[in-house]
């Protein structure tokens, strides 16, 4: 994994789970406060509620306290029989009702007896004093207010159409009324007193103005985000939430849970309702009469909808925001990152550059850090190493000509080796003709002593012929010139017998036994030529180094891949201590044995080169006086 | 096996020697050695000293042998005239005549000839003697080819 991919996944390692833990922390603070918070508002609008429910009644009792001081008013109370007069001022308070959107308005005497009723049928002289407000002001003498209910023969009495609306909005012969009544004072006594209220059911002017105040009106998914309702008992009597029908769901009555609650135990409830087709945030508070007794509820409700919506989106947005600022935090480390692996990288280039052998790359690094300074290191390191390289180099160049002018020598003098050994055979070839022909009596008889002496030049010159004889295998061998060409090779009739014709007559003049084991039909793979000059050389040194009358045999036996050949003599037999080095060039054998036949010191060197070209071996095994045997082995 | 039963005698040798040889080399001193040897051996002997020389003395002395020196002036003489003894129309009455190398020259620049003369087209000799030669080897190859 490159440096930088890894950097990356280390950064993705530290900023992924603190952008979850961060998330998962908002998510559930966003949530529980959001609702929370929507609980509060509830809690606070279902004030603002009251204040706009409680306002209906005030504006009744503005009105009354206006009438209070009307002369008019006074003046039927105290002429009851003046019939004309009440006419008008039943005409005119019937006026004033309608106009201010009041179901009744009624003067009473201060016996409690009804004087004027302002709604027709404008049933009058029945007793209200056992009205609880009524009995209240004409007691107290100070005006008074709430909410009451009223039965359904009360409702009668009260006016035409009151106990219809009632069964028509709720289905229920009980009417709910807000409102109040005021003293009528003259003379500082009281005279009576004058009533005012409005029927709470079916009316939708408290509700809407309590939905038009708080929510304005506002749909949020063609759902309205609040509504308001008003209980009488359990039963909703006024409310702006439409049901499926899309009608205002006027006579359906409360949960028992709400119920017992809030009509029960007088407590406001708090909580989720269903409401029709949504969840609304809700809170129901009780409506007290004066005297105290909880006679129905005030309710609102906020679609709960809406605050999810928004706990939603906050989320989302929060959401956006931190997985954003981590994209830009893993970006910014990104960038960040490569910038520094920058030289990282051009480090790495150079190195390979000089791994291939390039070392004029250096690295152009200018930041002043640890990179800055790892890189300075590095050229100087380079330095150095150029430096090295070119001396290694220059070495190399003289070591190479040295090694060329050494090899040109060695050639010259091999080529000067193999010209001047056979330019030198020419005359000794006339010369040894000569010598032998006089030598061995061709031309006549010679006596001893010359005969003496002209032995004593034919071993010179037979030397010499030795000598002229392996310096030039030498000079091929160490040319290269003596290429192995294997064939089958038949011993007996392409090697060893055309060999030993040289040796025939040293053979009978010193009479030696030449016995030969080697079968006829044996052949090996090797270069006929070149073994001829193997045997040439191990049946010269055992001629020479043999005992006269003593024995030579040439044996032959095969093993699972190799032939053994062997030539063995019996004389003088090779000093332990020369075993080792008998194989070398110029190695001579140095005891007084030896010295009266010297030989060239290369012949066993040059059997070993031509068995080892063939992939063979060859080693000697002696007992030093008695014998020697000369072993090679030829690949089959 | 010994060797001692295969050994030829000089005085074997001197028996029947009525033959001739012609020798053909550029030493004076191995055509007078030589010469001596198989004089001595009673063989008649003429000698040459270069190839054309050779070919005319071919001609007039009809020898029965020839020992013929490869390396003459260049190394390609001794060949050509082995060739051209053995090959030519015009010396066919002699082609029968053994033709024997005697040479210092066994190999040269790593080029070896004295085996594989015919792979070159060239017809090779029928004998091979190396330089130098001591009198009883080359006698007793003589013998062997004038036998035959």
């Amino acid at each position: 994994m490159k440096l930088q991919t890894k950097f990356f996944f280390g950064i993705l390692g530290v900023f992924f789970p603190l952008a979850i833990v961060v998330g998962v922390v908002s998510i559930l603070w966003i949530n529980a406060n959001t609702i929370k918070e929507a609980q509060h508002r509830v809690e606070l609008h279902i004030k603002a509620a009251w204040d706009i429910y409680e306002e209906e009644r005030m504006q009744i009792r503005s009105i009354l306290n206006i009438l209070a001081q009307s002369p008019r008013i006074k003046a039927v109370l105290l002429d009851r029989n003046n019939s004309t007069n009440i006419y008008t001022l039943r005409t005119e308070l019937e006026n004033i009702r309608e106009k201010n959107n009041m179901d009744i308005l009624t003067i009473i005497d201060a016996s409690g007896n009804v004087v004027l009723r302002s709604r027709p049928p404008f049933n009058k002289d029945d007793n209200l004093s056992d009205d609880f407000l009524i009995s209240e002001v004409l007691f107290n003498r100070t005006s008074c207010e709430g909410d009451i209910t009223y039965s359904a023969e009360r409702l009668k009495t009260e006016g035409a159409g009151l106990l219809e609306k009632c069964m028509n909005f709720g289905g229920e012969p009980t009417g709910m009324l807000t409102g109040a009544v005021v003293p009528l004072i003259e003379n500082n006594h009281i005279i009576g007193a004058i009533q005012a209220g409005t029927l709470l059911n079916g009316t939708t002017e408290v509700v809407d103005k309590i939905k038009e105040g708080i929510f304005e009106n506002i749909s949020y998914n063609k759902k309205p985000i609040g509504t308001a309702t008003i209980f009488m008992g359990d039963l909703r009597i006024s409310t702006n939430v439409i049901d499926n029908q899309g009608r205002r769901a006027i006579g359906t009555r409360v949960s028992n849970e709400v119920k017992e609650q809030v009509l029960d135990a007088g407590k406001s409830w708090t909580g989720k309702a269903w409401v029709v087709n949504a969840w609304y945030l809700s809170q129901y508070d009780p409506i007290l009469d004066p005297k105290g007794n909880v006679i129905g509820m005030l309710y609102i409700g906020e679609l709960e909808e809406r605050y999810l919506d928004i706990r939603t989106k906050a989320v989302e947005t929060f959401l956006y925001i931190i997985f954003g600022g981590m994209l830009m935090a893993i970006l910014v480390s990104f960038l960040i990152i490569r910038n520094i692996l920058v030289p990282v990288r051009k480090l790495s280039i150079a190195t390979k550059k000089i791994s291939e052998g390039d070392y004029h790359s250096r690295v152009e690094v200018k930041t002043h850090d640890e990179v800055g300074g790892l890189a300075k290191s590095y050229n100087r390191m380079v330095d150095r190493l150029e430096k090295h390289e070119q001396e290694i180099r220059k070495k190399q160049n003289e070591l190479e000509v040295t090694n060329q002018k050494l090899e040109t020598t060695n050639r010259n003098y091999l080529e000067m080796l193999g010209f001047v050994s056979h330019e030198l055979k020419n005359p000794l070839a006339s010369a040894m003709m000569s010598l032998h022909t006089v030598k061995d009596g061709y031309l006549g008889d010679i006596n001893d002593n010359q005969k003496r002496n002209l032995d004593s030049v034919a071993d010179s010159l037979d030397y010499f012929e030795d000598m002229i004889r392996n310096y030039l295998d030498l000079s091929r061998l160490e040319k290269g010139e003596l290429k192995v060409m294997n064939k089958k090779v038949l011993l007996i009739s392409e090697v060893i017998e055309p060999t030993l014709r040289g040796f025939e007559r040293e053979i009978i003049q010193r009479k030696i036994e030449l016995e030969n084991f080697i079968p006829k039909k044996l052949f090996a793979y090797g270069d006929k030529d070149l073994l001829r000059i193997v045997y040439d050389n191990l049946l010269a040194n055992a001629i020479k180094y043999g005992r006269d009358g003593g024995g030579i045999r040439l044996a032959a036996k095969e093993d699972e891949d190799h032939l053994v050949l062997s030539v063995y003599n019996e004389g003088y037999g090779i000093p332990r201590d020369r075993m080792k080095m008998l194989f070398q060039k110029f190695s001579r054998i140095d005891s007084p044995a030896f010295k009266l036949k010297k030989g060239t010191g290369l012949g066993l060197y040059i059997c070993r080169e031509i068995i080892e070209k063939h992939g063979g071996k060859i080693w000697a095994e002696s007992l030093e006086g008695q014998w020697a045997k000369f072993i090679f082995t030829l690949p089959k | 096996m010994s060797y001692s039963g295969t050994y030829q005698t000089k005085e074997k040798n001197k028996m029947n020697n009525t033959k001739k040889i012609l020798i053909i080399d550029d030493d004076p001193n191995f055509l007078f050695s030589v010469g001596s040897l198989l004089r001595a051996n009673k063989y008649t002997v003429v000698t040459a000293m270069n190839p054309q020389r050779g070919l005319d003395k071919l001609v007039s002395e009809k020898p029965d042998l020839v020992l013929l020196d490869i390396m003459m002036d260049s190394l390609f003489d001794g060949f050509a005239l082995c060739h051209e003894i053995k090959t030519s129309k015009k010396y066919k009455d002699y082609k029968s005549a053994p033709v024997i190398f005697v040479s210092a020259v066994k190999e040269k620049s790593g080029s070896r000839f004295q085996f594989n003369a015919g792979e070159q087209g060239l017809v090779g000799p029928d004998d091979y003697i190396d330089k130098p030669v001591k009198p009883n080897t080359l006698l007793s190859c003589i013998e062997k080819h004038l036998n035959n």
